[in-house]
C-alpha cells in the first residue's frame, strides 16, 4: 500500500516536470518567433509558430501564424491558416483575401473582403482589380465549357455584383445567351417563356429563339393562353420574320410562316375577350412592318426593323423614328407616313392604352403634347387621348370623356378617325345611357370640320342621323345638341334625304324651344328676332299665336294702367312688323293703340 | 411540342427514317402514343414540313461565342499589400 502511494507520487512528479518542460519549450518558441518576426524573418517566425501550434493549439496564435505566412509570401499556406482561424477582424479578412487573390482564388478573396466595411479608395480600387481578375477567369471558363459552366459563372457574377462593371455586364449578357441556348437545346419551352422578359432581343438569334419558342408553346395543347402571351407572340414572330437575317433563313417560306402565325393567333384569340383587339394589333403591326420593309433605305442597308413595342423594349424606337422622319417621300401618302411614325414615337403610351392603364397613359399625354410641332407625337397623342376618352365614355364618365376628347390640340387628320371610333362605340353599345349618347353627339359636334373620304362620310352621316333620331324620340337630349349633330351629318353627306329631313325636324324643334323660352321670359323682341330669322312656318305661326294672345289679354283690359298697355302694344307692334310687315295683326294692334292713346289724352 | 425531339430526328430526316423513328419511340414509351403519332403526321406532311424546319431549329453558334473585347491578360503579381487596416 505504501509502495503504491509512493509510485503515484512519482508519476505526478514526472507529469508536473514534463508540463513545466513543455511550458518552457513553448515560451522559448514564442520568444524565438517574436524575435524572428521583429527582425522581419517571417518565414522562420511562421515555422516556429507552426511548431508551437502543434504542441499547444491556440486560435489567436493561428491568426499570427497566418499573418507570418502572408508576410513570408506563403500565400497558399496563409489562406489555409486564415480559413481555419475563421477570422473576423477587418485586418485579418483583408490579409486572408489578399493571400487568396495572390494564389488566384479570386472568388475566395472577394468573399473575405465582403466582410470588410470600408470605403477606402485604395481598398476599393484593389477590390475592383480582383473583380476584373475574377471576370477574366470566368470568361476563360465559358470559353472552355460554355453551356456546362454558365450557371456557376452566373452565380458568381451575382454573388459579387460583377455586373456593375462593364465587362461584368457583358458577361452576364453572355450567360443569358448561353442559358437560352441550353434551354433551347433541352427543348424547355416553358422555361424559355418564363425568361422572355429578360432577353436582349437586339440579337437576331435571341429574337429567333423567343419567336420560335413562343410559337412552339402555342402549338402545344394549351387551354389557357393569356393576352400578354399572344402580344409577345405578335411582337416576336413578326419582328423575326421581318429581320433581314431571320427572314433570309425563312426564304420562300416567309409568307407561309406569316400566314401560319396569323392562323395560330386567330385560333387562340377566339378564347379571349381581347381576341378581336389582338387580331387588330397583328394587322396593324403587319401593315407597319410591310411599309417599313418597302422603304429603299431598309432594303439597301438590310436594316433590322421590328414592331413598335419591340422597338421600345430594345431601344430602337428613336432610330426607326428618325428613319421614318427622313423618308417622307418614300411613303405612298402623308397619312401613312404620320401613322407609321406615330406608332413608333408614342409606342410607350399606346402600350399603356393596350394594357388598359389609361390613367398612366393620360399622364404621358402631358409630355407628348408639349411637343406639338412634331407631327408624329401630335398624331400619337391624339390617338392616346381618343382611347382614354372613349374608355371614360364606355364607363359612363361622360363629362370626363368630353374633357379628354375635345381637350387636346385639334388634329385635322385625326378627327375623321375619332369620329369613326366614336360611332363604332355608339354602334356597339346600343343599350347605353342617354347621357353617354348625348356626350358622344356633343363631342362629334365639337370636332373640327373635316373632309373624310366619301364612303366614310356617308357612313358617318347615317350613323349620326340614327343616333339623333334615337335621342330626339327619347326627348332627353337638348334640341341645340341635336341640331348641331344633324348639321354635321348633313355637312358630311348633303345628298342624304333622311338626314336633311331630320335636320329640318330638329332645327324646328330647336327654334321652337328657343322661341318658347323667349316668350315665357316676356322677351317679345327676342322672340320676333327668332321668328324673323326662321325659315320654318311653324316657328312664325307659333310667334303670331303668342302675339295674338298678348293682344287679346290687352283687349280684355288685363293691364295695370293705360301707359303700360301702350308700351306693351308698341313693343308688340314693333315685333310683329319685324316678322311680317303685311300681317293682319299690324292693323288690329294699330287700332287698339290709337284707341288707348285717345283714352289717355281724354283722361 | 417539337416533333423532331419527340422522334429524335434531325432536320434532314427522310420519310423512311421518320417511320422507323416513330416505331422506336413507341417502344421507348418516353412520349405518349398520341404525341408520337402527331409528331409523325406533322413531319410526313409536305406542306407543314418546311414550316416545322424553320420553327424547330436555330443556329446557336452566335450565342456560344462571347463578345469579349480583346484586352491584355491581367495577373495578380502586381497586387500590393495595403497597410490601411489596423
Amino acid at each position: 500500500m505504501r509502495q503504491h502511494t509512493c509510485f503515484a507520487s512519482l508519476q505526478w512528479l514526472f507529469k508536473k516536470r514534463r508540463a513545466a518542460q513543455v511550458e518552457a519549450d513553448c515560451q522559448r518558441l514564442l520568444e524565438a518567433a517574436e524575435q524572428a518576426e521583429a527582425t522581419n524573418d517571417h518565414l522562420r517566425a511562421a515555422g516556429l509558430l507552426e511548431q508551437l501550434q502543434t504542441v499547444r493549439p491556440d486560435s489567436k496564435r493561428l491568426r499570427r501564424l497566418a499573418y507570418c505566412r502572408l508576410r513570408a509570401g506563403q500565400w497558399q499556406e496563409a489562406v489555409e491558416a486564415y480559413t481555419v482561424a475563421d477570422c473576423f477582424s477587418p485586418i485579418d479578412c483583408y490579409h486572408a483575401g489578399f493571400a487568396a487573390a495572390k494564389v488566384g482564388r479570386f472568388a475566395d478573396s472577394l468573399r473575405f473582403w465582403q466582410r470588410i466595411d470600408s470605403a477606402h479608395p485604395d481598398f476599393l480600387a484593389q477590390k475592383e482589380r480582383v473583380c476584373q481578375l475574377l471576370l477574366q477567369e470566368l470568361y476563360h471558363h465559358l470559353d472552355e465549357q460554355p453551356i456546362e459552366r454558365e450557371e456557376e459563372v452566373r452565380q458568381l457574377v451575382k454573388e459579387f455584383s460583377l455586373d456593375a462593371l462593364p465587362s461584368g455586364k457583358e458577361l452576364l449578357a453572355h450567360c443569358n445567351h448561353l442559358r437560352l441556348a441550353r434551354l433551347w437545346q433541352e427543348d424547355q419551352v416553358e422555361e424559355l417563356m418564363a425568361m422572355a422578359d429578360q432577353n436582349d432581343l437586339r440579337y437576331a438569334t435571341v429574337l429567333e429563339i423567343q419567336a420560335k419558342a413562343t410559337c412552339q408553346f402555342l402549338l402545344g395543347d394549351r387551354t389557357a393562353v393569356s393576352a400578354p402571351l399572344l402580344r409577345q407572340f405578335i411582337d416576336s414572330w413578326l419582328s423575326a420574320l421581318f429581320h433581314p437575317k431571320i427572314s433570309q433563313e425563312a426564304g420562300e417560306q416567309r409568307q407561309a410562316l406569316l400566314d401560319f402565325g396569323e392562323n395560330l393567333l386567330r385560333r387562340h384569340s377566339t378564347r379571349l375577350h381581347e381576341g378581336p383587339q389582338l387580331i387588330q394589333e397583328w394587322e396593324e403591326n403587319l401593315a407597319l412592318l410591310n411599309r417599313l420593309a418597302q422603304l429603299p433605305a431598309v432594303q439597301e442597308q438590310a436594316l433590322p426593323i421590328c414592331t413598335p413595342t419591340l422597338a421600345l423594349r430594345t431601344g430602337l424606337s428613336d432610330q426607326l423614328c428618325t428613319l421614318i422622319r427622313e423618308r417622307r417621300d418614300d411613303f405612298s401618302n402623308s397619312k401613312e407616313w404620320i401613322e407609321t411614325g406615330a406608332a413608333y414615337a408614342v409606342a410607350e403610351a399606346l402600350l399603356l392604352v393596350r394594357s388598359t392603364m389609361y390613367e398612366t397613359a393620360l399622364k404621358e399625354l402631358v409630355s407628348l403634347e408639349e411637343q406639338r410641332d412634331d407631327p408624329f407625337l401630335a398624331y400619337g397623342a391624339a390617338q392616346v387621348r381618343t382611347a382614354c376618352g372613349l374608355e371614360a365614355l364606355r364607363h359612363g364618365r361622360c363629362r370626363e370623356a368630353e374633357e379628354i376628347l375635345v381637350g387636346g390640340e385639334p388634329q385635322a387628320v385625326w378627327s375623321v378617325e375619332l369620329e369613326k371610333q366614336l360611332l363604332t362605340v355608339l354602334a356597339q353599345e346600343n343599350g347605353q345611357e342617354t347621357p353617354c349618347l348625348a356626350a358622344c353627339l356633343s363631342i362629334l359636334s365639337l370636332l373640327p370640320k373635316s373632309s373624310p373620304p366619301e364612303e366614310i362620310a356617308r357612313a358617318l352621316c347615317i350613323a349620326l342621323t340614327k343616333l339623333a333620331v334615337r335621342l330626339h324620340n327619347s326627348k332627353k337630349a337638348r334640341p341645340q345638341l341635336l341640331a348641331a349633330a344633324m348639321q354635321k351629318a348633313v355637312a358630311l353627306n348633303p345628298d342624304d334625304e333622311f338626314a336633311r329631313m331630320m335636320l329640318e325636324e330638329v332645327s324646328i324643334a330647336f327654334e321652337l324651344a328657343e322661341l318658347h323660352e323667349a316668350i315665357d321670359q316676356g322677351w317679345l323682341s327676342k322672340a320676333a328676332r327668332i321668328a324673323a330669322a326662321s325659315r320654318y312656318e311653324q316657328v312664325v305661326e307659333q310667334f303670331f299665336g303668342a302675339a295674338q294672345q298678348v293682344a287679346v289679354q290687352l283687349e280684355q283690359g288685363d293691364y295695370p294702367d293705360t301707359e303700360a298697355a301702350i308700351l306693351i302694344l308698341e313693343d308688340l307692334l314693333r315685333s310683329v312688323t319685324r316678322v311680317d310687315t303685311s300681317h293682319q295683326m299690324i292693323g288690329e294692334i294699330q287700332r287698339s293703340l290709337d284707341d288707348l292713346r285717345l283714352k289717355q289724352e281724354m283722361a | 411540342m417539337n416533333p423532331y425531339k419527340i422522334l429524335g430526328l434531325s432536320a434532314e430526316a427522310t420519310a423512311k427514317e421518320i417511320i422507323a423513328a416513330a416505331t422506336k419511340s413507341l417502344r421507348e414509351k418516353k412520349y405518349s402514343a398520341r404525341e408520337i403519332a402527331e409528331a409523325r403526321q406533322q413531319l410526313m406532311n409536305p406542306e407543314l414540313r418546311p414550316l416545322l424546319d424553320f420553327i424547330c431549329f436555330v443556329d446557336l453558334e452566335p450565342l456560344l461565342t462571347s463578345s469579349r473585347l480583346a484586352t491584355e491578360p491581367l495577373g495578380s503579381d502586381d497586387l500590393k499589400l495595403l497597410e490601411i487596416f489596423v
